[in-house]
């Protein structure tokens, strides 16, 4: 019997998390970790990235979660999509849509970073350094209150993936420059091992050949 | 400056984030008499010209904040000469919220300035809001309209839980106290998920929806 042909399509920021675990016999191709401030385009993009390699392959995982419901709508026609039932990618990260709904309650005003989410630089904290530069420090810093406000921890995720020093003193730093609480919480690699080498159970929307991902079953979930 | 051109600066200037301009402008206008709905409609344009920006990428998620925070001061501006506008016209009172698990209240801060500029009497409970307390000051201080608001997917879970709380609550005999929700990221289907009776993105479109419930209630 022949095996199943797999291939990822995942956010620069979730594949760093993939990569370490994917074996060689498996493609994968990384969108813009940008897309996620745009569902319309995110949609367009993954589409977009499905249909040129669905041909490739018998099974697509997708390495993102609902994602701003940038997921819905996105279909695959001759071959299974695969994708974890998660709100974002936060929950791949903690191992768990579980996992992350218990980081929430102990903490709703948390803000969590990765290495994929640093060096991306696509958080309010980079985009301070660019207000800086553009717009001066008076006004940086007035819009970064805004953005943070009710915000109160800045939590670290370490996935144990990759060395964390360095991201370790980015993420401290910042914390202690706009006044949050730094924490370093345990991620866990369960999930994505889960999307990569199955199975593909409860976790996760399996979507036949043909049929489009629903918004449904992602909130499913959520009673 | 003729009056199209002055409105076209209006839109053009706060469009551009040009928040000294703009808030000098208004000043000006409202001192010589000119209408305040017609300023909050050049503001809309502005705001629908930003969000277009933001679409493209030519803004950062900095300039939808900076946007809203201008409009916000707007309205807070426009509002005193509101209330003359609106003198003798229907009004109601909103209990407003970011739900429980949600901590994002940008959006609700500027329904909040809308609704009253609209003359709606406000209560804002504002975040992280369990649905018991949503329930509790509906019974206590009952409103008009309830307004649960939220960004992450998170939140819509609090939401529907809040508004099958106030259904299980509701008074026999007397009609439900109709729910509206507020998000960015909100649409038709999480509104049917929720079980709210309506569902908004946009401030002054959650300002119509509230006017036309009062409206209706008051017909009746």
């Amino acid at each position: 019997m022949s095996q199943t042909r797999k291939f990822v399509i995942a956010c620069a920021t979730v594949v760093e998390e993939m990569l370490p675990l994917l074996p060689p016999d498996v493609g994968h191709r990384i969108l813009d970790f940008g897309l996620h401030t745009d569902p319309g385009k995110l949609r367009r993009a993954l589409q977009e990235a499905i249909d040129a390699s669905s041909g490739q392959a018998d099974m697509i995982v997708l390495g993102y979660g609902l994602c701003s419901q940038g997921v819905v709508g996105v279909r695959a026609t001759d071959c299974t999509l695969i994708v974890p039932r998660v709100d974002d990618c936060i929950a791949i990260f903690l191992g768990s849509c579980s996992a992350y709904r218990e980081q929430s309650q102990c903490e709703p005003g948390t803000y969590y970073l990765t290495k994929g989410w640093i060096e991306a630089g696509d958080s309010p904290f980079a985009e301070y350094e660019r207000m800086v530069a553009s717009r001066g420090p008076e006004f940086a810093e007035r819009i970064i209150r805004v953005m943070l406000n009710n915000y109160k921890r800045l939590a670290l995720i370490n996935t144990g993936q990759y060395e964390l020093e360095r991201y370790r003193d980015y993420a401290r730093r910042t914390a202690e420059r706009f006044g949050l609480r730094y924490e370093e919480i345990e991620g866990s690699t369960v999930l994505v091992k889960k999307m990569i080498h199955g199975p593909w159970d409860d976790e996760f929307i399996v979507v036949e050949p043909g049929q489009v991902i629903e918004l449904g079953p992602f909130l499913r979930n959520t009673i | 400056m003729a009056d199209p051109e002055i409105r076209q600066a209006l839109i053009i200037h706060l469009a551009d984030l040009d928040e000294a301009y703009v808030l000098k402008l208004v000043e000006c206008l409202l001192n010589e008499g000119k209408d305040p709905l017609t300023l909050i409609k050049d503001c809309e344009e502005a705001m629908c010209l930003v969000g277009e920006r933001y679409e493209k990428r030519e803004y950062y998620l900095s300039g939808l904040i900076m946007a809203g925070e201008i409009f916000r001061q707007v309205m807070e501006m426009v509002q005193p000469f509101m209330e003359q506008r609106l003198e003798g016209s229907a009004s109601g009172r909103v209990l407003l919220g970011t739900v429980q698990g949600d901590i994002h209240n940008i959006g609700k801060g500027i329904v909040e300035v809308a609704l009253r500029c609209y003359g709606f009497t406000v209560e804002d409970l504002g975040v992280d809001v369990p649905a018991q307390r949503f329930l509790e000051r509906a019974q206590s201080n009952p409103p008009d309209v309830i307004g649960l608001s939220g960004l992450l997917t998170i939140a819509y879970e609090s939401m529907k839980e809040t508004v099958h709380l106030l259904g299980e609550h509701s008074v026999p005999g007397k009609p439900a106290i109709p729910i509206m929700i507020g998000g960015g990221m909100l649409n038709e289907a999480i509104c049917r998920f929720v079980g709210a009776d309506f569902w908004t993105t946009d401030a002054l479109e959650g300002v119509r929806i509230c006017q036309r419930i009062v409206q209706k209630a008051t017909n009746n």
